[in-house]
């Protein structure tokens, strides 16, 4: 024999089970735009518990909701926070030698190509006319220009490579303060779940900090088991590391620490062992790359750039004064082989941060160490030759205005092949173009490919836990209709409670 | 494939943003006309840019160097030309004053138009071209030749020293009036030296000598230049029969100086014009040549200027109508994808339900 109220009973579950449904569908529909947010649905079962048997027939006790569940597809997160690593690294190199390619251009008024060739011409133009003055000052002039391309460049060089060390800075501190959050989290959920209540909120902020983090480090999450829910459920605490070495254990979040070294370049240690810290992937690894790559078996960064652009500014310095090419030889006199207009000879035609030809020869006991101090950023016309254009080494002997013969030689030495070993100046500087071009498309490659991948894996989360409009309108006028279904149940039980009593009164 | 409306705004997006990008580019290109804006747009174009704009900028210095060299031989070779005519006029003039039939007056008149063509050669052989003198070897600053009066008469400098010392000189300086002359000046006896070549590159690796040096045009040396049978036929105007000539050997020092004295014949003086005139003849003939070789070169080196500047715009500048076609189609394809986007977005359920 069943209970006299049971109908109302189960009519009153129907309620509470489609006012939960509607609940969900307001929280799935307004979470729409939340970043992270995972849908969520209502577990509702059959009460098991037999309401009443009539005849041996069991009539089912009505509705009731069991959980509201996050719907989550951890695979997925962990093939996005793969593919969003790599992504990180590549965005960051592409963009970084995007920046450098823009030092490189040539098509603008003063790239390399203008300033050389303008600086050629001139040697032409004093070739023809050894006596002209005005001649001479446009050589200084455009040899000028030559100098100041170069420390321009050396110059933008040093700055991007300055910006990519504050972003090394930075990443760094994100990736503390999201090991520290996401620490903080887990306890939360710990916390959370122990009690048996669900934590789907702080389930999706943990996994959106993950998604942040893994573009900065190359991360890999586990779950430990440590024990039972209330619920029956296994309770888990969360781990993150990072190249193997532990970040975050549960509510406990490791961190990392900058230091400067003797060039104001950050190095990054463990701040509680003091071990250096390299990642293996991540815009953290793109940031250090670029800042760092020397070439060889290294990435070529900007150090590889800014070496290349001073063998270049050294190797010409050289050869024009000297006529030692790269190779060590000696092919030709040099300018300093030459003589200049008062009868003067033995001067240096390239220096450095504007000292005069004698200062640079103090500089160093030999040839290999005097040229050692010049640089791309410091390569500089001798003073001596800035204040009188006189000096320039035109002719082979001296007290002969339009023996030009000198200049003869320092053209045809400037159009030697041998010059650097793999070419004449424009040979050498479209190496190093050409490498810059191709790395450089090649990093763009593969961060669009990264991005795709990256994206492909999100549309298929998004797929998953995405809250769709459509959905959620169909969800609430099924829960409505549930719910407007049940109400009148409540009347008819009602009604039919009424009739009970009625016939009792009579 | 479940699909909610954040991805369809999000892939409209990205299609957006992805049309956008090639608009952009499309008119990137039209605007600057250049197939490349950095060097990773396409690494080949941009390392043979270089070489091409090397090339280019090289071919036009050249093409100006071949200019520079033309103007500088055709003032040569009209410096020569008229130098040419000087002779043919002395030689006119010298077979004039043998005559016997001439007056006094006569002989005053041509002794004084040998003096002033004397001064003319001077004058042709310092022509200067754009402030240079042509016919000074590498010494273009100063003019080369000049006119002295000294002990034992009037005689030219080359370069600030005697083009030939001991050259023919009248009788009535006593012998060792001549000899001490001689002697004290034997430091400045104009000696041959190494060949003062202006060259211009006229091309790739190929040079061009422009000038003409004056010794070898004027001749050195005692009896074997133009001064010196002027000299001979402004003595034999004068009525004189024999000159005076020295040897001088400056390996001593003092240097020895030995007087001879010769017979002075007009038709001896004009034996000497022809070889000086043959000598102008040869000049010219040597420089034809090279303005011959500098003419071929301006030839050949517009050519390469045409050339490379087609080379250099086929590598990077941009085909206009590829480029237009190209910028057309993106603002085309962005349209409709824009116009796509907004049928899509914001539509759901929510707006067919009531």
């Amino acid at each position: 024999m069943s209970s006299t109220f049971m109908g109302l009973s189960i009519a009153t579950r129907g309620l509470y089970s489609s006012q939960a449904g509607l609940s969900v569908t307001s929280n799935n529909i307004s979470n729409t735009n939340t970043e992270g947010y995972s849908r969520q649905t209502v577990a509702q079962t059959s009460v098991s518990t037999p309401a009443s048997t009539s005849g041996g027939v069991i009539i089912g006790g009505g509705s009731e909701v069991t959980s509201v569940e996050r719907i989550r597809q951890a695979s997925l997160d962990n093939q996005y926070w793969r593919a969003n690593t790599s992504l990180g690294e590549w965005e960051v190199k592409a963009d970084a030698l995007t920046e450098i390619e823009t030092v490189f251009s040539d098509s603008t008024d003063d790239g390399f190509s203008t300033v050389m060739n303008d600086f050629y011409d001139a040697l032409e133009e004093l070739s023809n006319n050894a006596s002209d003055t005005s001649v001479r000052t446009s050589v200084e002039a455009a040899a000028n220009s030559l100098c100041e391309y170069l420390n321009n460049a050396a110059a933008q060089l040093e700055m991007i490579r300055d910006d990519l060390n504050t972003s090394v800075k930075t990443t760094v501190d994100q990736i503390n303060s999201y090991a520290q959050q996401i620490a903080k989290l887990n306890d939360q959920i710990q916390q959370a779940t122990a009690g048996g209540a669900t934590a789907n909120e702080l389930e999706d902020q943990r996994t959106l900090l993950l998604d942040k983090l893994s573009g900065l480090v190359d991360i890999s999450v586990s779950e430990t088991v440590v024990g039972t829910n209330p619920d029956g459920t296994v309770n888990t605490i969360l781990n993150v590391t990072v190249n193997g070495s532990t970040l975050v254990s549960g509510d406990k979040a490791r961190q990392l620490e900058c230091t400067s070294d003797s060039d104001g370049l950050y190095q990054i240690q463990w701040q509680d062992t003091g071990e250096a810290f390299e990642p293996d992937s991540g815009a953290l690894k793109g940031y250090l790359d670029i800042r760092d790559g020397a070439g060889g078996s290294e990435y070529k960064g900007i150090p590889y750039y800014l070496s290349q652009l001073d063998e270049f500014a050294r190797t010409f310095a050289e050869a024009f004064n000297e006529g030692i090419y790269a190779d060590g030889n000696t092919y030709y006199a040099g300018h300093a082989g030459g003589y200049s207009s008062d009868g003067s000879t033995g001067i240096r035609f390239f220096t450095y941060d504007d000292c005069s030809s004698e200062d640079f020869m103090n500089s160093g006991s030999d040839t290999e160490s005097r040229y050692a101090n010049i640089t791309a950023a410091n390569i500089s016309v001798a003073l001596d030759i800035q204040e009188d254009v006189g000096k320039i080494a035109a002719s082979s002997s001296a007290g002969q205005a339009d023996n030009s013969e000198n200049i003869a030689d320092l053209i045809e030495l400037c159009q030697d092949s041998q010059m650097f070993n793999k070419g004449t100046p424009e040979d050498f500087m479209n190496s190093i173009i050409s490498t810059l071009g191709t790395s450089s498309s090649y990093a763009q490659r593969l961060a669009d490919n990264k991005s795709t991948i990256a994206n492909n894996i999100d549309e298929r989360r998004t797929s998953v836990s995405g809250v769709s409009a459509d959905e959620e309108t169909a969800n609430l006028t099924k829960y409505q209709q549930a719910y407007n279904s049940s109400a009148l149940l409540v009347t008819t039980w009602n009604e039919i409670y009424q009739t009970t009593i009625d016939m009792v009164n009579e | 494939m479940r699909i909610t409306n954040n991805m369809m705004t999000a892939k409209a997006v990205w299609n957006l943003n992805q049309n956008l990008e090639r608009l952009s580019e499309a008119q990137e290109r039209a605007s600057t006309q250049s197939k490349i804006q950095l060097p990773s747009d396409d690494p080949v174009v941009a390392t043979r840019a270089i070489k091409y704009r090397n090339y280019v900028a090289k071919a036009e210095q050249y093409q100006k160097n071949v200019e520079n060299a033309a103007s500088w031989q055709e003032v040569t070779d009209s410096a020569l030309s008229d130098l040419g005519d000087i002779i043919k006029r002395l030689k006119e003039l010298t077979v004039q004053a043998s005559s016997d039939t001439l007056s006094d007056s006569d002989k005053v008149a041509i002794q004084e138009e040998v003096g002033e063509l004397k001064e003319q050669v001077v004058d042709v052989m310092n022509t200067s071209y754009a402030g240079r003198y042509i016919f000074a070897g590498y010494d273009t600053d100063e003019a080369p030749y000049a006119i002295e009066s000294t002990a034992a008469g009037d005689k030219v400098t080359f370069k600030g020293q005697y083009l030939s010392l001991g050259g023919p000189t009248s009788t009535e300086v006593s012998e060792s009036d001549f000899t001490d002359f001689c002697t004290s000046n034997a430091d400045q006896m104009y000696q041959s030296e190494a060949a003062q070549t202006i060259k211009y590159n006229i091309g790739f690796g190929s040079q061009i000598a422009v000038n003409v040096e004056g010794q070898d045009v004027t001749g050195q040396g005692t009896g074997t230049n133009i001064f010196d049978s002027i000299d001979k036929l402004l003595l034999g105007l004068d009525g004189a029969t024999s000159y005076q000539t020295a040897e001088i050997d400056n390996s001593a020092d003092p240097a020895t100086v030995t007087v001879e004295t010769h017979d002075l014949n007009l038709d001896d003086v004009l034996t000497d014009l022809d070889a000086d005139y043959e000598r102008v003849l040869n000049a010219r003939a040597d420089l034809g040549a090279r303005m011959n070789y500098v003419s071929m070169a301006k030839t050949r080196i517009s050519n390469d200027v045409e050339t490379y500047t087609t080379l250099m715009s086929n590598n990077e500048d941009v085909d206009v109508a590829e480029a237009s076609i190209d910028l057309t189609s993106a603002e085309y394809v962005y349209e409709v994808s824009l116009t796509v986007g907004a049928k899509v977005i914001g539509k759901s359920l929510v707006d067919f339900l009531t």
